[in-house]
């Protein structure tokens, strides 16, 4: 009895680690195949000229439809549910671009928790009412309430194995959770 | 460009053929990874003819094992082992190889870059060493990344320097394919494959390949 009970923790660690993993697929679509309110909430925030592309992304957390567009301040993301409800909006920005009281978090995070690290991508994504985040990203004044977090995509060193992570971390810099990035094999580019 | 090359090969003299190949990597364990390759080269057209007059021929086949470090501090650095049999003559040729490579993504092309040293021992020949680096890249043509079921661009450029009784040359090789990456475990790659031997001197060989190409991860 001993020994199924200690198989079955075996398990649930399996699982709980395999749970720690960042699995995606994203295919391209044409805006025609995104929904018309994602569409339609696209042309509000950034107008009809903006240079935009859909994807559609399966996860293990469900099927969404991803608008990126590229302008001066970094790329957007803006996520959406196969039904156009908005889900978050992501912008990536440089390391000097968060405040130093948020970086300073975060860093001391990934130096306890890895032997060395590299930050490669910093997102910072908001939550909230479509008109809420409107008023955000638009610069006007903002009458609801949103939340901020920050998605980190790093490497970490932990005993010389240097492996790539999704860390997300709340509006103050304290750590929420950290995905591992499983790669792609590169096995047919480099034989 | 492609066609240039095709109308330089037929006029110059030159090979134009066909390589398929079989790319296999296996874990051992949790430290290393090995790759073993098959490959084969059938000459379709050559200028001049051998030496019995023939233009096409099965030219050699090669097989190659290179063992890479999976983790740790030796990480990305690999040895291995290759043997030729060319049909020339029906000798064989031995190879040493040592390699570091490493992948960097941005945006969504998926480069690649490999740095190898090896040495080339056949019997009756003085030792061959090369220095070589290549960089690939691949571009999906669907989305961001590549996923299963999606097809990619694969473009890669290498350099090879060549000392051997101690003369030096240059090699440069060039490949476009188009894959389809049918799974993680398995991607299917049909490209061209230019090659440029002994650029240095009189006697540059322009080489064409057409290339099929099977990677699988057991």
């Amino acid at each position: 009895m001993k020994k199924y009970g200690l198989c079955l923790v075996f398990v649930l660690i399996y699982l709980f680690s395999a749970a720690q993993q960042k699995y995606e697929r994203e295919t391209g679509i044409n805006s025609s195949q995104a929904p018309d309110t994602a569409v339609s909430y696209m042309e509000k925030l950034f107008g009809t000229d903006a240079r935009v592309r859909w994807y559609r992304e399966e996860s293990l957390q469900g099927i969404t439809v991803e608008a990126k567009t590229k302008l001066a301040e970094g790329t957007y993301s803006v996520k959406f549910d196969t039904t156009g409800r908005l889900i978050d909006i992501e912008l990536t920005q440089r390391e000097k671009e968060v405040s130093d009281k948020v970086m300073e978090q975060i860093s001391s995070h990934l130096a306890s928790a890895y032997d060395r690290y590299r930050i490669r991508k910093i997102q910072v994504q908001w939550t909230g009412a479509p008109e809420t985040l409107y008023q955000l990203i638009t610069g006007k004044s903002v009458e609801g309430r949103y939340t901020v977090r920050y998605e980190i995509e790093h490497f970490g060193r932990i005993r010389r194995d240097s492996k790539p992570y999704e860390s997300l971390f709340d509006s103050e810099g304290k750590h929420i959770e950290t995905k591992e990035i499983i790669p792609r094999s590169i096995n047919h580019l480099i034989y | 460009m492609l066609f240039l090359l095709v109308v330089n090969c037929a006029n110059a003299q030159n090979r134009f053929g066909i390589m398929p190949q079989f790319n296999g990597s296996f874990k051992v364990g949790d430290l290393l990874k090995v790759n073993a390759k098959l490959e084969n080269r059938f000459i379709f057209y050559q200028n001049p003819a051998n030496d019995l007059g023939g233009r096409s021929e099965y030219e050699r086949t090669d097989i190659e094992l290179v063992a890479a470090a999976s983790r740790g501090y030796l990480k990305n650095f690999g040895v291995g082992y290759l043997v030729r049999r060319s049909d020339i003559d029906g000798r064989f040729l031995h190879r040493l190889i040592q390699q570091y490579s490493l992948g960097q993504k941005i945006g969504g092309l998926q480069f690649a870059h490999r740095f190898r040293t090896d040495q080339t021992f056949e019997k009756d020949e003085e030792v061959q060493y090369r220095l070589r680096y290549r960089i690939s890249f691949e571009k999906p043509l669907s989305g961001l990344q590549v996923d299963p079921r999606e097809y990619y661009l694969k473009f890669n450029n290498e350099y090879l320097g060549v000392l051997q009784a101690r003369k030096t040359n240059l090699e440069i090789r060039l490949l476009t394919a188009i894959g389809y990456n049918h799974s993680e475990d398995d991607q299917i790659e049909l490209g061209l494959d230019y090659r440029a031997e002994n650029i240095i001197g009189n006697s540059t060989e322009n080489l064409l390949w057409l290339t099929i190409g099977w990677y699988h991860k057991f």
